[in-house]
């Protein structure tokens, strides 16, 4: 047992380093994202009716003559601004990282704990500033392993290496986001009792309930689309101007029960499995892959988006500039020419018919879910992509969802060949 | 005395085919990486709703009971779009009900929210409402003269999706205090 243990943590890879081209693309889109959280108008809420997080330290922010409520002052909020303008450039530039990546993090912390202590919590944010803060221990460990070091006149350790840094950004952005899912699973067995997968098929009313909800935001009649309500007796007829037709996913994973079982219980196991993420690339990449497609199939089904989760999986665990980068240093076998045409064959068939008008509402939504990955790319850099630059941004989405969809391909050729090698009969010896 | 010439029948062990060597130092980085997870984790399911951190309680309970949402009609009961009028969304509505509902439970030591009397279910879900008209007022929104809270209630049975609705609360828009 502890020889196969043993074995089977040997075969765990070294965490990959990560070169300053990939490192780059990391941060530039995630500065992408950070600027379009910061560029909108100042926050609408002039008080903290339920203080939450750093709010409850209302003596605290007293005593050091600050407000998390002033992000409302529209003065204070076009200071926030221009403060996280520099720091975005710095960042991207990789100067002064252990002084930029706080300063990001205390003012995206500082602005969703305003949101969040409003009285509804909102779940889109949290996984942001964990990387954030993720990002924000790792450089301030290698920055205090090289100072502890320079003062006692000897070298830093292996790991605070300037060219590891990017390294543990990149695995510890990882283990951030990926332990999110693994908290809601638990609290999933909490509340329901440990009966969340043998009752999963109720989740299929909260997809009626989330597509009223989408309609009563914006009155957008598209939400109201599918098969008729059932009509109980007891119904009120005054009220039947509200009696919209339901889903038709949601009437059909009611009529399935043991189906919505399967698909919400493998849901339910990748959240689990999340943490594997930081084992390897192609563990991340996989549960990255897994992740975008649920979070797209999530937001088809139920009209509930998380974007900052798509795309946080999309800039470090499906990471493509850093398949690139392995490929080209040879790192890792190049995929054959055959598996790059025959991805980029795919992903143009894809686009071309999601660009057609008369397709079914399954039928666009199953296309939407396919190119996920191109579109979390191009929804990451549209903030900082001017509308003249819109078919460049599009061409980008193209490329990262080829190379993705190459990946992909590569790793499911090498796993069928390794499994066929293994079940081959062996041939006798002469 | 000479001993046979023979070998003893001692059974063998089976030895390993390969000797596997003790797991390498690279591993400590993993070890760290998991430690960091570990404590992520810990933290969210302890102070729970405490931005940066969540236990991501929705859609944690799925059961038969009926599922409601809460929207906004004006004074003839026309729906009305919560997000352009108000700049939050049709969720938040329930959620901040919910977080009011909740304090009363425990700052009144009650068993849970069923045991909060109707008077001031009424009187949380008025004051939310009203909460949702400065904001929409605040934005500059041109509100009707009346704002009405709705409930649905969806009921998932055998042969069908069936609603009911109920009125939660109404506010008068001209005679609500300005922000």
């Amino acid at each position: 047992m502890t020889a196969h243990l043993r074995g089977l943590l040997n075969r765990i890879p070294p965490v990959r380093l990560v070169g300053s081209t990939e490192a780059l693309v990391q941060r530039i889109l995630l500065a992408a994202i950070l600027w379009g959280v910061f560029s909108g108008p100042p926050l609408p809420y002039p008080d903290l009716p339920e203080p939450v997080g750093l709010a409850r330290w209302s003596s605290l922010w007293q005593s050091l003559g600050w407000d998390l409520s002033r992000f409302s002052d529209p003065h204070v909020w076009s200071t926030t601004r221009t403060i996280v303008s520099i720091t975005l450039v710095a960042y991207v530039a990789g100067l002064g990282l252990p002084i930029a990546v706080p300063i990001l993090a205390l003012l995206h912390i500082g602005i969703r704990t305003v949101v969040n202590s409003q009285g509804a919590p909102h779940h889109g944010h949290q996984i942001l500033s964990l990387v954030l803060i993720a990002q924000w221990l790792v450089l301030w460990a290698c920055a205090a392993a090289r100072l502890i070091a320079r003062l006692h006149s000897d070298s830093p350790p292996p790991w605070a290496q300037p060219k590891r840094v990017h390294s543990w950004i990149w695995l510890y952005s990882i283990a951030a986001a990926a332990i999110t899912y693994p908290v809601s699973v638990a609290t999933k067995l909490e509340v329901s009792r440990g009966k969340w997968l043998e009752n999963s098929h109720y989740v299929a009313a909260q997809i009626v309930k989330t597509n009223r909800q989408g309609y009563y935001n914006s009155l957008d009649p598209s939400l109201l689309r599918g098969v008729p309500l059932a009509r109980a007796s007891s119904d009120n007829p005054a009220h039947d101007r509200y009696r919209y037709p339901v889903p038709v996913q949601a009437a059909w994973l009611k009529d399935h029960r043991s189906l919505a079982q399967t698909l919400f219980g493998i849901g339910f196991l990748l959240e689990a499995c999340a943490g594997l993420a930081i084992l390897s690339r192609w563990f991340a990449f996989w549960i990255g892959l897994g992740f975008v497609i649920l979070h797209t199939s999530i937001g088809w089904l139920m009209a509930l988006y998380f974007p900052l989760n798509e795309w946080i999986m999309a800039i470090y665990f499906l990471n493509a500039a850093g398949w690139i980068a392995a490929f080209r240093s040879r790192e890792l076998p190049r995929p054959a020419t055959t598996t790059w045409i025959a991805a980029t064959i795919l992903t143009s068939a894809a686009f071309a018919a999601s660009a057609l008008p008369s397709l079914s509402p399954t039928a666009t939504g199953m296309l939407r879910v396919a190119i996920a990955p191109a579109s979390s790319l191009s929804a990451i850099l549209s903030p900082v992509c001017p509308a003249s630059l819109a078919p460049l941004n599009l061409a980008l989405g193209f490329i990262f969802q080829t190379v993705i969809t190459t990946v992909a391909f590569s790793g499911l050729l090498s796993a069928w060949r390794h499994l066929t090698s293994r079940f081959r009969p062996s041939t006798p010896a002469l | 005395m000479r001993l046979p010439n023979r070998t003893p029948n001692i059974p063998r062990m089976p030895l390993p085919a390969t000797i596997t060597p003790a797991p390498r130092g690279h591993l400590w980085g993993y070890l760290i990486a998991a430690g960091f997870m570990a404590l992520i984790a810990a933290l969210s399911l302890t102070i729970r709703e405490n931005y940066p951190f969540s236990h991501f309680p929705m859609y944690g309970n799925p059961n038969s009971r009926p599922v409601d949402y809460y929207f906004l009609t004006d004074g003839s009961g026309e729906p009305l779009p919560v997000a352009a009028l108000t700049g939050e969304t049709a969720p938040r509505i329930k959620k901040r009900m919910l977080t009011q509902e909740f304090k009363y439970v425990k700052d009144h030591h009650l068993k849970d929210r069923t045991a909060i009397p109707p008077e001031i279910i009424t009187e949380i879900r008025t004051r939310v409402l009203s909460g949702f008209v400065t904001q929409a007022r605040s934005r500059g929104s041109s509100l009707p003269a009346e704002i009405q809270l709705w409930k649905g209630l969806i009921h998932q049975q055998d042969q069908g999706y069936s609603e009911s609705f109920e009125q939660e609360a109404a506010v008068n828009t001209a005679a609500s205090p300005p922000p």
